[in-house]
């Protein structure tokens, strides 16, 4: 076996970021994340739950913007969760996996609290669906079955998705911008931090992640005051940070042919002018 | 699929044994075998624990001595 020492050697000091490697990884993972199916115990979003556990214990580099994409990357998995078909599957078992799912969901909707961001984010997304964010079939339990698992049980099914169906719901009515929040956080403490110590690199960043988090509030939040108002601050922000007038016009030229389409949403056009 | 699940651990460098998990997954996915897929899964969200905050770029490539215990493992 030919080993090329002199290449080893000469980039053997060389030192860098994981990153930008990881939040491609991540990407990938997300994608593949969109046809598992959920566990009828642990719930649907299981295997997102423990991936976003592990990425807020990892050690960040303060001066990168990663984590915060890395979030805007779930927030595009909950989105294209919340489809009713996905453009890609599993073969031939498809149908199957998505039971399989949505039994879970059903399963963990019953233990549903206000503190489960994930299921607030799937219902956000999912109400911008126009739809709700729990559907059920007959003949449900064939995933389960299948893996040898059993429902919880102790309350009729039917009971169970009543109640699931009113607590989603009051999710929906009362906490429909809270999964933005959720993400919030984190962009924001990266924005502050870069302002007060590489302003010129900060200013870049701040740009890129808020035009990257304007995009995705465009493509997934419910078009609501807050959603409007949200746009509009990210779009002043990503225009005095030096963002590409392209970039943003791309964005506005969307909205306008949104609005076009739906009436509504005027209150966003209002605040951009 | 076993085989993958037992000898991607062998390997040295932590991006690759990620890809090969992401991807030996996709493999059990297509082929109808959902625990294993699901296994799979969990392993490359576990090992992510282990990613450094920084590493040598010559990381990224497989190391020979690991590819040749992975040649005798088959034996």
């Amino acid at each position: 076996m030919i080993v090329d020492d002199d290449i080893s050697a000469e980039i053997e000091h060389q030192v860098q970021s994981t990153a930008q490697l990881l939040l491609v990884f991540v990407s990938q993972l997300a994608s593949q994340l969109v046809c598992m199916p959920g566990h009828p115990e642990h719930g649907p979003f299981y295997l997102v739950k423990a991936l976003l556990q592990v990425l807020d214990e990892h050690e960040w580099d303060k001066g990168t913007i990663t984590k915060a994409q890395i979030n805007l990357r779930i927030v595009a998995l909950l989105a294209a969760i919340s489809q009713q078909k996905f453009i890609y599957g599993i073969p031939d078992s498809t149908t199957r996996a998505g039971r399989c799912l949505h039994l879970a969901i059903v399963c963990a909707a019953g233990s549903l609290t206000h503190d489960d961001d994930l299921c607030v984010a799937h219902c956000v997304v999912c109400s911008r669906a126009k739809r709700s964010p729990l559907r059920w079939r007959s003949g449900l339990p064939g995933g389960a079955a299948r893996h040898g698992r059993q429902a919880p049980s102790g309350m009729p099914q039917h009971a169970r998705r009543a109640e699931a169906e009113h607590r989603c719901r009051g999710t929906l009515e009362f906490q429909a911008i809270r999964a933005f929040r959720v993400f919030m956080p984190p962009l924001a403490d990266h924005v502050h931090h870069h302002h007060h110590h590489q302003r010129l690199q900060a200013k870049r960043l701040q740009a890129e992640l808020a035009v990257e988090l304007l995009n995705h509030t465009i493509a997934f939040a419910e078009v609501n005051q807050q959603s409007a108002q949200l746009i509009s601050n990210l779009y002043e922000l990503a225009k005095n940070c030096g963002a590409k007038p392209s970039t943003l016009e791309q964005c506005i030229s969307f909205l306008r042919r949104y609005h076009a389409e739906n009436p509504s949403v005027d209150d966003i056009s209002r605040k951009l002018r | 699929m076993a085989y993958c699940f037992i000898t991607i651990p062998a390997l040295d460098s932590i991006f690759p044994r990620l890809y090969l998990y992401l991807l030996a997954s996709h493999v059990a996915l297509v082929n109808g075998c959902l625990p294993q897929g699901e296994a799979l899964i969990k392993a490359a969200i576990t090992l992510l624990r282990d990613v450094p905050a920084v590493e040598g770029a010559h990381q990224h490539r497989y190391r020979p001595h690991v590819a040749a215990m992975m040649i005798a493992d088959d034996c």
